[in-house]
């Protein structure tokens, strides 16, 4: 799935224990580099939501 | 049902009409070499070519163009004579073909050194999109067969040449390629798809997290201005959970530890990225 020039291997992030630990590795990842930390955060939990969906992600409380 | 007699082949098998409109060979625009015992794909397309170029071996087929030069040497009709009586044809002298290649290429001239002893077959292209080799047994095109090939040519310019690869083709029985010659030609621009692949390196970029490039493995060309966009597809990638393509860098997040790799060519094809394959490590 490719979601903002980002193409993800959906079943591996599907193992993401939840949406924080996804956020806080990507925020170290490296992609959208052009944009700032706060937007890169909310981006990073929005594609999370779309290829999880929010019921997996009800920790929010995220750190980054 | 095997014969019980035998047949005069200047009466059974022989005839000297011309075609109403015979084929001119023209000029060789490019080759295609095989693995002994595979074939060009049996269905002429687009499609096919590009699939059986980035097929994974034995079966990939592997263009080398453009041909700007063809020389011929041998294939002379042997003979001899006993005694006071006449001339006998013995046979024909082994033959080999040089080609001249529009384009000098070390990592092409060190690919095709490497294949000493290799004894490929050989299709012809001409700049009509006809397609040279042998009529097989089941009415399809064979490559002719081959001893083998090596290379020459010039490693630098000279005063009056600039640096130049020559393919030279060491012909197995030129006489049987004679007798079995046989061409097809195809309805679209077989040309502009002949495009062999190049062996590339995936290289960290150092001093940056996650940061990749795509380098030819000879001569250190980056690549990944032309293939950045088509790679940022995590299906291209081994060992990577999420790729992207930003300012001539591939940002790749690797799955636990491993180190990204790219997949076959023929699953690169799939995913629109032609012309490459990662060197075994």
């Amino acid at each position: 799935m490719k979601i903002e020039g980002i193409s993800f291997d959906v079943e591996v992030v599907k193992r993401y224990p939840n949406k924080k630990a996804f956020v806080d590795k990507y925020m170290r990842s490296g992609h959208l580099p052009d944009r700032s930390d706060a937007s890169r955060k909310k981006m990073f939990s929005e594609i999370y939501e779309r290829i999880v969906g929010v019921e997996k992600g009800d920790d929010d409380s995220f750190s980054g | 049902m095997a014969k019980v007699y035998r047949e005069c082949s200047a009466q059974a098998d022989f005839n000297t009409g011309h075609s109403k409109c015979p084929l001119l060979p023209g000029k060789i625009k490019a080759i295609i070499l095989t693995l002994p015992g595979y074939k060009i794909p049996s269905t002429l397309t687009v499609e096919a070519f590009e699939k059986a170029i980035h097929a994974d071996r034995p079966a990939r087929i592997f263009p080398i163009k453009t041909v700007a030069e063809y020389a011929s040497s041998g294939g002379d009709a042997e003979t001899s004579a006993r005694g006071y009586g006449a001339s006998q044809l013995t046979g024909y002298s082994a033959k080999t073909d040089t080609l001249d290649l529009e384009e000098f290429d070390t990592g092409l001239r060190a690919n095709l050194v490497a294949t000493k002893g290799v004894g490929f077959n050989v299709y012809f292209v001409n700049s009509d999109n006809v397609i040279f080799g042998e009529k097989d047994n089941d009415g399809t095109l064979r490559g002719v067969e081959l001893s083998g090939i090596y290379v020459s040519g010039q490693d630098f310019d000279s005063s009056g040449d600039t640096a130049y690869i020559s393919i030279n083709l060491m012909y197995k029985d030129i006489e049987r390629y004679w007798k079995y010659a046989d061409s097809v030609q195809v309805d679209f621009d077989l040309l502009s798809i002949l495009e062999g692949l190049v062996y590339v390196n995936v290289e960290k970029v150092e001093g940056a997290t996650n940061k990749y490039k795509i380098i030819e493995d000879r001569n250190g060309l980056d690549r990944t201005a032309y293939d950045g966009n088509a790679l940022a597809e995590s299906a291209c990638w081994e060992n990577a959970e999420s790729v992207s393509y930003s300012n001539g860098e591939l940002t790749i997040t690797t799955t636990g530890s491993g180190t990204p790799r790219l997949k076959s060519p023929s699953v690169l094809l799939e995913n629109g990225v032609t012309g490459i394959e990662q060197i075994s490590a």
